[in-house]
């Protein structure tokens, strides 16, 4: 008697195991199976050098609304990225080789050792460095938030870093030429979204190479 | 005819009384072999010396915490893979060790932020760092700093705490406190360290090797070598490891290696000799007799003292076949003229009077702290005492006379090295006052300097020195000092830490990068005055704006203090664990050889601080040197001291050395004759010094041990030729001696380290300067008879050359 409810028990757990392994052929079949999403991100123009403004919409589980921020941000690959707050309070984050610096409103200035990655996955995606990102996220086609509605092209990026993974979720890029919507998905359920307008510059601004 | 029977009688007694101990010798050492507790040390630190009862109980205990600390890191191997190929290395690397017993990965996995967080959660409100609390005094800096916080693109601490902890001084807290103690970047988990435009990646490995096993050391060091040998090929990437393993394992190699060809082909020379001069067997088998009996002595009153022995102590004790060997030409030469009025008896007072001053000489040094030099002198006494009875109680009891002869062409020598030796015995006004003139003006005009350097100790091959300074570089070790601080618990302890870093903030040195556990762990006194900080602020609404913008509500938890315990209990152990460890605590005075030490042992805690970028300027020094429970962990700067310490000491000890010399000297010699006998050593010891500094361009204290064992041979030289004269018996065995100890020292000077090559050359130049200037302090020179000669010589023109009475 025991020994027939032990077999039950062992056969409904590999049930399960097969169970398991089918839903992951499905999804990884889907990815596939959906164009191959390097072509797709490649319509992102490569952007060495650009600048522009974002406007970031914080979603929290536990506030009602979200935290808006807004401000400028400036890239060239060769150099780094500042990503400035200007509103509701100003900061700014600078990622440069020496690696990644956060200034607050009182001008301090600290460096962030464990956010790089994240920073640097941020530029490159940012900047359509594909190559960069393919070596941090498995990349899938998706229909998240705005694919479906309109005709933008969306990437949903998976971290293969086990650590970043334990933060984040899920970046979503999506835009026509250059990216201009991000989604981040962190684990906790809190998403960061953030509407960008980046256009090609010849050269940065002064000021702003001189911080890089 | 009696009076054989009487030296019959007497030999038996000396015989039986010689095998009685000779039993109980060879029984303690079977003991020893077989369950002695005692184990062979190789850790050259191990050295250093133990502290006296003088000092302060809360010195010994800094160092106890210290010792611990180093144990610890002794365990430590720093691994860094860089190429294209490099994560796949790594992850076969990682399997691989898993396989090794005693290897392990000790890779900290980061821990999980949301289980760090759910884990501060009751301690939410009793922990803020200083930058908050400087916020505290005005709502608007409170409500700049919410805001700035929750409109960075990515604070995983904050979306992880703004429910549970919504005034952000849990996020700000965690994040200060982790960016702080993990300054290194992971990548896939792993540590990555940028350098020179190359990615390194990092695995620290634990290798479980207690009290330094020898064999264990170089089994561990040659596998793992051999793994990243085997990484490199199959994947293309350099590999850069360091770690105190690998040192040990080459420095005891060399010194096994070092160990067994020097002993064997100074043997192999001194036996050859032997079969020279005496052109027989016996002489050699009976010396190999002496010199076994003479190391088994030493090794079992060394493993019986000390529980341990010193590789280096045998690399020392090389020096006792040197002076053995002695004794035994004394003997065979004697022998060699027994029918002569010769044999052991006529030498008997001179070995007995030259053992005791060499045993008092090295005697001093058995109090020394340096274990090593206590080690070295144990055995050298016993050792030397060992081979002592051997020769007077053993050896006429084999009835010798007559079986041992010396070769004529060997005598015809020794004559002719005797008429010129007489000859310099009559210059030797004139050569005494140049030579103790040219060794002032020397004095006077070259600047004796003394070395003190640690590197004097180290053997270890460049291409290892040379991954130790690359590995400091890339992980940033440079002026890298760690504070140790020991308390008796847990909370005292952190609070003497927050005292220091306090104190590290105020001196507000540039570029100071402080890292401790501090950041994650304060102390409960500081929790509970965080705590009350919040309930003030909270009492004057400052947070009160600002969670109304957030259409949040909280109040300010009751105090709950977060200790020791409970951290250990909590994802962030690991990190505890590197910076906190308990130690037993053995209070000197009960030291006991006893077993019931442990029963008298306590647990303590010590933690340390680690500081980078600048060294501590010399006001922090000073400063944490005043504190009784501090102290800088500087093993290298600490051993440099304790060398200058200790040559001091021994400079101290030449000089009580020099005073029993001169009393023993005088006593039996009379005033001018023990007053000769000094200067002839102390030109020598002074002379041997000097030319080991013209050439090497500096001293150490190696070369003063080497003038101890000058001092021990030319004692005994100068005994000889005080009781005998230039007699060609003395002369003969004082050469063969001579030449044997040269023939010996002669071959450390060969060694890679530099210790043990400094104490060779200055062994090598004292002797040479020992067996010119010791039959100058001479008594007398004695006839040798015509006919004694002619019997010897049998024929040989040496009656011709000249022998004459000095005095």
């Amino acid at each position: 008697m025991g020994s027939w409810l032990r077999l039950l028990i062992l056969l409904s757990l590999t049930g399960n195991v097969f169970a398991a392994d089918d839903a992951k052929d499905l999804s990884s079949g889907k990815i596939k199976g959906s164009a191959a999403p390097l072509a797709l991100l490649s319509q992102f123009k490569p952007l060495a050098i650009a600048s522009g403004t974002f406007v970031q919409h914080k979603y929290f589980t536990v506030l009602k609304n979200p935290v808006i921020s807004s401000g400028e941000l400036f890239l060239d690959q060769a150099l780094g990225f500042v990503w400035h707050t200007s509103k509701p309070i100003a900061s700014t984050m600078i990622l440069k080789e020496e690696g990644l610096f956060s200034i607050d409103h009182r001008q301090q200035q600290k460096q962030i050792n464990n956010a790089t990655p994240i920073a640097s996955v941020l530029m490159s995606a940012l900047s359509g460095d594909l190559a960069a990102l393919e070596t941090q996220f498995s990349l899938a086609t998706t229909s998240l938030t705005k694919a479906a509605s309109s005709n933008q092209t969306c990437i949903e990026l998976t971290p293969k870093d086990a650590v970043i993974a334990k933060v984040m979720r899920v970046i979503e890029l999506c835009g026509k030429d250059t990216v201009d919507h991000l989604v981040l998905f962190e684990t906790s359920g809190n998403r960061t979204e953030i509407e960008l307008s980046l256009t090609a510059v010849d050269e940065l601004p002064k000021a702003i190479r001189e911080q890089l | 005819m009696s009076n054989s029977n009487f030296s019959g009688c007497n030999n038996k007694f000396g015989l039986k009384c010689y095998l009685f101990q000779l039993v109980v010798v060879l029984l303690l050492a079977g003991y020893q072999l077989g369950w002695g507790q005692w184990k062979i040390e190789t850790n050259i630190l191990s050295l250093l010396p133990t502290d006296s009862q003088a000092q302060a109980s809360q010195q010994q205990d800094i160092n106890q915490a210290k010792s611990a600390l180093f144990q610890q890191a002794n365990q430590r191997v720093l691994v860094a893979i860089s190429g294209e190929q490099a994560i796949p290395a790594y992850h076969q690397l990682a399997n691989t060790i898993t396989s090794f017993t005693g290897i392990e990965n000790e890779s900290m996995t980061v821990p999980d932020i949301s289980d760090v967080i759910a884990f501060y959660q009751p301690y939410r409100d009793s922990v803020m760092t200083d930058d908050y609390q400087a916020l505290l005094t005005e709502p608007q800096a409170i409500n700049n700093f919410v805001l700035g916080k929750l409109t960075q693109v990515s604070d995983p601490f904050v979306s992880g705490s703004l429910a549970i902890s919504p005034r952000l001084n849990l996020a700000d807290f965690l994040a200060t406190g982790l960016t702080q103690l993990q300054s290194f970047e992971t990548e896939q988990g792993i540590i990555v360290v940028h350098k020179d435009g190359l990615k390194h990646y990092i695995m620290p490995i634990k290798v479980n090797v207690d009290g330094f096993s020898v064999k264990q050391t170089q089994v561990f060091s040659t596998q793992l070598q051999a793994e990243f040998q085997r990484l490199e090929t199959k994947f293309d990437v350099d590999v850069l490891y360091s770690g105190v393993l690998f040192h040990t394992a080459e420095s005891s190699q060399q010194a096994e290696y070092e160990m067994s060809t020097f002993g064997v082909i100074s043997l192999l020379a001194v036996l050859l000799m032997i079969l020279a001069v005496f052109r027989s067997a016996k002489p050699v088998n009976l010396s190999l007799l002496v010199l076994a009996i003479s190391i088994i002595y030493g090794l079992t009153a060394v493993v019986t003292l000390f529980n341990q022995l010193h590789l280096l102590t045998l690399v020392f004790a090389v020096t006792l076949i040197g002076i053995v060997i002695d004794y035994c030409f004394h003997a065979f030469v004697s022998l060699s003229n027994s029918n002569t009025g010769g044999g052991i008896k006529s030498i008997r007072t001179a070995l007995c009077l030259g053992f005791i001053t060499t045993a008092l000489g090295y005697a001093a040094l058995i109090m020394s702290p340096l274990s090593l030099l206590s080690q070295v002198a144990v055995f050298m006494i016993f050792g030397l005492f060992g081979a002592l009875l051997t020769v007077l109680l053993l050896l006429p009891y084999l009835n010798l006379s007559g079986n041992i002869s010396v070769t004529p062409s060997v005598w015809t020598l020794t004559d002719k090295l005797n008429t010129w030796l007489t000859r310099l015995h009559q210059q030797r006004r004139l050569v005494f006052a140049l030579l103790s003139l040219g060794l002032v003006s020397v004095i006077v005009i070259d600047d004796i300097n003394f070395n003190d350097d640690i590197r004097l100790l180290n053997s270890s091959p460049a291409f290892l020195i040379d991954n130790e300074i690359k590995m400091a570089k890339l992980m940033g070790y440079q002026h890298s000092q760690r504070i140790v601080i020991t308390a008796d618990d847990s909370e005292t302890l952190l609070q003497r830490q927050e005292v220091l870093l306090a104190r590290l903030q105020h001196s507000q040195q540039q570029g100071l990068t402080v890292k401790s556990i501090a950041s994650l762990l304060p102390s409960v006194a500081k929790q509970q005055a965080s705590n009350d900080l919040l309930k003030d602020a909270e009492q004057q609404q400052i947070f009160q704006q600002g969670l109304a913008i957030l259409g949040l509500t909280d109040t300010v938890d009751g105090f709950k203090p977060l200790t020791l315990d409970a951290f250990n209990s909590g994802p962030l152990q690991a990190l505890s664990a590197v910076y906190i460890f308990q130690y037993k605590y053995q209070n000197q005075d009960t030291k006991n050889i006893d077993e019931s030490v442990d029963k008298k042992a306590t647990m303590k805690y010590a933690l340390w601080v680690e500081t980078s970028g600048v060294a501590l300027n010399t006001d922090l020094q000073q400063w944490i040197a005043d504190q009784p429970d501090m102290s800088i962990d500087n093993k290298p700067a600490e051993v440099s001291a304790a060398l200058n310490h200790y040559r001091q000491a021994l400079l101290l000890l030449f000089a009580g050395a020099i005073l029993v010399v001169t009393i023993v000297l005088c006593l039996r010699f009379g005033l001018m004759q023990g007053l000769l006998g000094l200067l002839s050593i102390m030109v020598s010891a002074g002379g041997a010094l000097l030319l080991t500094q013209l050439s090497l361009g500096h001293l150490n204290i190696f070369n003063l041990l080497a003038v101890l064992l000058i001092l021990a041979l030319a004692i005994d030289y100068v005994i000889f030729y005080q009781e005998h004269g230039l007699q060609r018996n003395t002369v003969l065995a004082i050469t063969l001696s001579a030449i044997s100890s040269a023939l010996v020292f002669g071959v450390l000077a060969l060694s890679v380290t530099p210790a043990v090559e400094s104490f060779g050359l200055t062994v090598m130049f004292g002797i040479l300067l020992v067996f010119l200037l010791s039959p100058l302090s001479a008594k007398q020179v004695t006839v040798l008879s015509t006919k004694q000669v002619e019997t010897e010589s049998r024929g040989d023109d040496v009656s011709n050359n000249s022998i004459e009475v000095v005095k």
